[in-house]
């Protein structure tokens, strides 16, 4: 596998513009004869799929939800960044880029967060043209917060919305094309695996979830719009459908999966309240600016949180962070949690969870005030777990939210298969190990809007592309595997479950390549993923039959490739011997307790290339440059 | 808790469907209502079963996937709620629940629970977006909007696309989502231009698809998970005789 | 023509007859129930200078006239009714399956009874017509020309008073509902003047049958005779 980043020589604020000159473009006569297919339909998918048919092309896109209106991007909260400086505070694209890299943790391909910082602004223009319903002063202009501790305000937001109200903008822009007849659209579709024609992405087969036909689909080009895979850990804030398979597929026929080890655990979650619990709640990571974070000094604490008196309270973040204190960066909040509740003074029923209490800032400012800014947050609250928190502290707990791996690609979005992109979460580019809050949504809109439509032209007008059909015997061998796999799911009739082999996979993350790994936990965790798959591919039990709707068979397929991927993320997460980011190395700490990074032997993205079924995949390192963002050991005391 | 539920299954558009009964046992009252569905299915599948078949993905209440009516209720009783942010306290101990589709023509049962909703997504492309090509949009700070108005283009805005305003309608009218998306669209100065000729095509796809016709019930509003006016619905009854009456009377063409 | 059958064949525009149809109708209903409480200026020393009798006259006078009228409002009701059994027959299609279990939240009676009270008032105002501007209904207890004895005679049966009063009681009812939806059809959308136009809707509701129950309320407590 070679891993040629093609990043553009240059300054690195003329990289983009440069290259964009010298790409080859397509003869705009010529670009309604090239085929693309689009699978997800996210911001990233959804975006670019528009982007796409609106210059010209034949676009198809897929994805799983009963409509591209439902992917996941519509659940975030907090906001999307731009580098437009409206607030005067010393904002610009260079910060932005720095503040992202630095944020990464310095795991993040330079030129690839410039370009970011720099169309971020034109991802602003693009979705106010298209009616998205931005905060807004008095004065008529566009709002903006301060989030996820940057000091400037460049965070635009739709109240707790913002996915919402920027997905819905893409599928707006998805349906004009739609119903222009530039996109066919194919929802309840799931694609099964790409199809590979002379070593290049040709196709896809997807599997129809309501009639369960397999067919395929060919293309000049394929683009992995698919999201992340939090839901290795079974419990996550992601939503239920949503999976590894497209990525873990490309990458079993030869696409590279970088950084498979870099989760981000957000802190302000909803704690699990039970065994039947199926998917955690974020709360908006705004609540941390007003509300304190403590624990019971003593442990087992019988007592409720108002009864506990100030002396007896632990502000674990104050205490430790007396700069930042509850404003720290997400993986340090995480962890900080998780320490104190791993000895023995977590609150709840379960002893996982820590208080967020907005009692001092209720006393200061008054409970108008405080439910002006966050009443959505507090109502979603207490219709979850019962309790009002205008009374009694919040209960909290970090969960898993984010994906900073994802397929590796170059500086076009192009992942280790020629005509086979990777666009939003499902790639790694952008975050390195840790993302800052509010940069998903600009990163997915980004690669669809602005990077793809010129990249992907480069790669249709240079590419040696004969014209193939669904006939070609490559479509007939990876339609038929994906057939047979159905086909074999359906025979096992054991025991066990589905969703009760996936909790069991997903306790085995949470606690071993969770918020805190050892070395020893890791062996363990890497002994242990195949001896589950064998478990699941000899005793799991899918009821029903593969010519429906089968919604334990599409759970199903998606676990195998869990319990497949798992393994590569544990294994990335062993030899990464360094803390950074999301990725904590228990035996890499100072004495506080702090994260180290090892810049000498770990300045790269690991690479991964699947190497058979039942071998050890092959790391391999793309070396990672900073001529601009010199790495710093971050510091939030 | 335990509950009794009794749950509409079809096992696709041609079949006719029946109620079935199914003890949920050993709830815990801080499980969700799809959690409590989850359980009942697991315990189908464990015995060979095939499980009950529903809609449902983000389970935080705002991609609008679920979609059920629970007893009598379209997401249940709680207002301003979605399915799947439903909670087992709210109900009593012993319940029997009854479970049935969106019943709606356009919405044509898929399996069980599930509906095929795909008529909201042609209405959408009908007309509800705002014809602005990637890479032509002005500076974002250009067309300055009062805030009042961004705000209640927002809440117009905020619709899940799940339905229940449809599920919920006597008449099986779909005008509270169709005036949303119109009034979120047409009340922005980004959208206006197109506004009467969006109103139009909107309406004509709606009734094409065979929803029925607003009578003035109000139950969508109340059904509504995120509490959308039914305002937005005499807006654009306002906005349709303009496009299509006076605009024409007076010889325009509307704005098209 | 090409626009109103495109206009008229959209659920809106449907929507939008009904609602000024009814609107125009409630106009004649206000003109009628003045005209009918010429009733309590009571008998005059002729029949012909009687005041309810003068204004019966009145409406003779241009015959030309009355019959434009007549035919205004027929066309009003005909389309009206027309257009709400198209309307019904499209809501039903759209629900061809209904819930077993589905409860009410907010339709309430006078949304639910719209269909019922209009038919009740379809049926009634036949039957006025019959009883009252033709006379075919109860022969014995009409002499034409002379109104004001007509429903005098009339009113004074407790039967046919109470076909009256239950008649008046549907009229409220689909009044009500009729006013609000005509004006959330017609575009007010403002809660402020939403506010209003309930409380337009019930006044006027009330107003009208008031004034149209007091008639044979009135005949019957002997308040005219």
């Amino acid at each position: 596998m070679k891993l040629d980043a093609r990043i553009p020589s240059g300054a690195i604020a003329e990289k983009w513009d440069k290259h964009r000159f010298e790409m080859k473009l397509v003869n705009p006569a010529n670009k309604r004869k090239h085929s693309v297919i689009v699978v997800g339909t996210g911001l990233a998918g959804a975006s670019a799929a528009a982007s796409l048919a609106e210059l010209g092309y034949s676009v198809r896109t897929f994805c799983y939800q009963d409509s591209a209106r439902r992917a996941h991007s519509i659940a975030a909260q907090g906001g999307i960044n731009a580098a437009k400086n409206y607030q005067n505070d010393g904002d610009s694209v260079y910060r932005l880029f720095y503040d992202t890299v630095k944020g990464g943790d310095y795991r993040a391909r330079e030129a690839n967060v410039y370009r970011l910082a720099q169309v971020s602004v034109n991802i602003i223009d693009q979705c106010v043209a298209q009616g998205v319903p931005f905060a807004r002063e008095y004065g008529g202009l566009l709002a903006n917060r301060s989030f996820g501790g940057t000091q400037v305000s460049r965070t635009f937001y739709a109240r707790g919305q913002t996915g919402q109200q920027l997905l819905l903008g893409a599928y707006q822009a998805l349906a004009r094309q739609v119903s222009a007849g530039k996109v066919e659209h194919h929802s309840r579709t799931e694609m099964l695996d790409v199809v590979l024609i002379d070593g290049r992405a040709r196709g896809v087969v997807t599997r129809n979830l309501v009639t369960g036909e397999i067919r395929t689909w060919v293309a000049d080009a394929v683009l992995l719009c698919t999201g992340g895979y939090s839901n290795v850990y079974y419990l996550s804030t992601n939503a239920m459908g949503c999976n590894v398979t497209a990525a873990w597929r490309a990458h079993r026929r030869g696409a590279g999966f970088a950084n498979p080890c870099f989760t981000q655990i957000h802190p302000t979650c909803i704690p699990v309240a039970g065994e039947e619990q199926s998917k955690l709640t974020l709360m908006s990571e705004s609540l941390r600016n007003d509300g304190r974070i403590w624990v019971p000094k003593k442990a087992d604490e019988k007592r409720r949180p108002p009864e506990i008196p100030e002396g007896e309270r632990d502000y674990y973040l104050e205490r430790r962070y007396p700069s930042f204190g509850n404003l720290v960066p997400r993986d340090v909040a995480s962890r900080a949690a998780k320490e104190r509740c791993d000895a023995g003074y977590g609150v709840g029923t379960t002893g996982y969870g820590v208080y967020l209490d907005f009692k001092d800032a209720i006393d200061r400012m008054g409970q108008n005030a405080i439910s002006e800014r966050y009443g959505n947050l507090f109502q979603m609250y207490e219709k979850i777990t019962g309790e009002d928190p205008y009374q009694t502290p919040m209960r909290i707990y970090p969960a898993p939210h984010y994906t900073m791996g994802g397929l590796w690609v170059d500086y076009n979005l192009m992942t280790t298969i020629p005509g086979l992109h990777a666009l939003g979460e499902a790639n790694f580019s952008d975050h390195g190990a840790n993302r800052l809050g509010a940069s998903a949504l600009m990163q997915g809109l980004a690669d669809g809007y602005f990077v793809i439509p010129y990249t992907l032209g480069h790669d249709l007008a240079t590419a040696d592309l004969p014209t193939v059909s669904e006939n070609h015997e490559e479509c007939r061998r990876t339609e038929e595997e994906a057939r047979q796999r159905v086909e074999r799911l359906l025979s096992i009739d054991g025991k066990r479950t589905v969703d009760d082999i996936h909790r069991e996979l997903g306790r085995l993350m949470w606690n071993e390549v969770g918020m805190s790994r050892t070395r020893e936990g890791l062996k363990k965790t890497i002994a242990r993923i195949p001896e589950l798959r064998e478990e699941f591919w000899k005793n799991v039990t899918v009821p029903g039959s593969g010519e429906h709707l089968n919604q334990s068979l599409e759970k199903a397929g998606r676990l195998a490739d869990f319990l497949e991927f798992a393994e590569v993320m544990a294994r990335d997460a062993l030899e990464r011997e360094e803390s950074c980011g999301g990725h904590f190395r228990e035996e890499h700490q100072t004495e506080e307790g702090e994260a180290m990074r090892d810049d000498d032997n770990f300045s790269h993205a690991s690479v991964w290339e699947w190497k058979g079924e039942n071998q050890a995949a092959e790391l391999h390192k793309e070396t990672l440059e900073f001529e601009h963002c010199k790495p710093t050991q971050r510091s939030y005391k | 808790m335990r509950f009794t539920l009794k749950v509409w299954r079809q096992n696709g558009p041609g079949d006719s469907g029946r109620f079935v009964e199914y003890a949920a046992e050993d709830i815990s009252s801080d499980s969700s209502f799809l959690e409590m569905l989850d359980r009942v299915n697991e315990s189908l599948e464990a015995e060979g079963e095939e499980p009950i078949v529903f809609d449902h993905d983000c389970r935080e209440g705002i991609c609008g996937a679920c979609s059920m009516m629970i007893d009598g209720y379209a997401h249940g009783p709680e207002r301003g709620t979605t399915a799947c942010q439903l909670h087992m306290r709210h109900f009593k101990d012993g319940q029997t629940i009854t479970l049935e589709p969106w019943r709606v023509r356009p919405f044509p049962v898929v399996r069980d629970l599930m509906v095929d909703r795909s008529a909201f997504d042609r209405i959408i492309e009908s007309g509800g977006y705002v014809s602005v090509n990637t890479g032509s949009a002005p500076e974002a700070n250009l067309i300055p909007i009062p805030k009042d108005i961004a705000d209640d283009a927002f809440d117009s805005a905020t619709c899940i696309g799940c339905g229940a305003c449809a599920a919920s309608c006597p008449n099986g009218s779909a005008m509270l989502f169709v005036s949303a998306k119109v009034h979120h669209l047409n009340s922005l100065p980004q959208g206006e231009p197109e506004s009467l000729k969006r109103t139009a095509e909107m309406v004509m796809r709606m009734d094409e698809e065979g929803f029925g016709n607003c009578t003035n019930h109000g139950e969508c509003e109340v059904a509504c998970p995120k509490e959308i006016s039914m305002r937005n619905i005499s807006r654009m009854n306002r906005d349709f005789v303009r496009s299509s009456l006076l605009a024409r009377v007076f010889g325009s063409n509307g704005n098209s | 023509m090409g626009w109103f059958s495109a206009f008229y064949g959209s659920s809106i525009g449907k929507k939008t007859v009904v609602a000024v149809t009814g609107l125009a109708m409630i106009g004649f209903l206000v003109g009628h129930m003045l005209g009918n409480l010429q009733v309590f200026a009571g008998r005059g020393p002729t029949p012909e200078e009687t005041k309810l009798n003068e204004y019966a006259e009145l409406l003779r006078m241009e015959m030309g006239l009355l019959w434009a009228m007549r035919l205004g409002l027929l066309t009003a009701l005909v389309l009206h009714v027309v257009t709400v059994i198209k309307l019904r027959g499209e809501n039903r299609r759209a629900r061809p399956q209904n819930y077993a279990v589905q409860r009410y939240q907010s339709a309430n009676a006078f949304s639910r009874f719209m269909m019922w009270g209009g038919i009740a008032l379809l049926a009634y105002v036949v039957y006025h017509i019959l009883h009252l501007t033709m006379g075919v209904a109860h022969p014995d207890l009409f002499e034409p020309h002379h109104v004001y004895d007509n429903v005098i005679h009339s009113f004074q049966k407790p039967l046919i008073a109470g076909v009256y009063v239950l008649a008046t009681v549907a009229l409220y009812f689909h009044l009500y509902h009729g006013v609000v939806s005509a004006f959330q059809t017609l575009g007010v959308s403002h809660p402020r003047h939403l506010q209003n136009v309930r409380v337009l809707g019930h006044a006027l509701a009330v107003v009208i049958v008031v004034g149209f129950v007091s008639v044979p309320v009135g005949v019957l407590l002997r308040v005219v005779s």
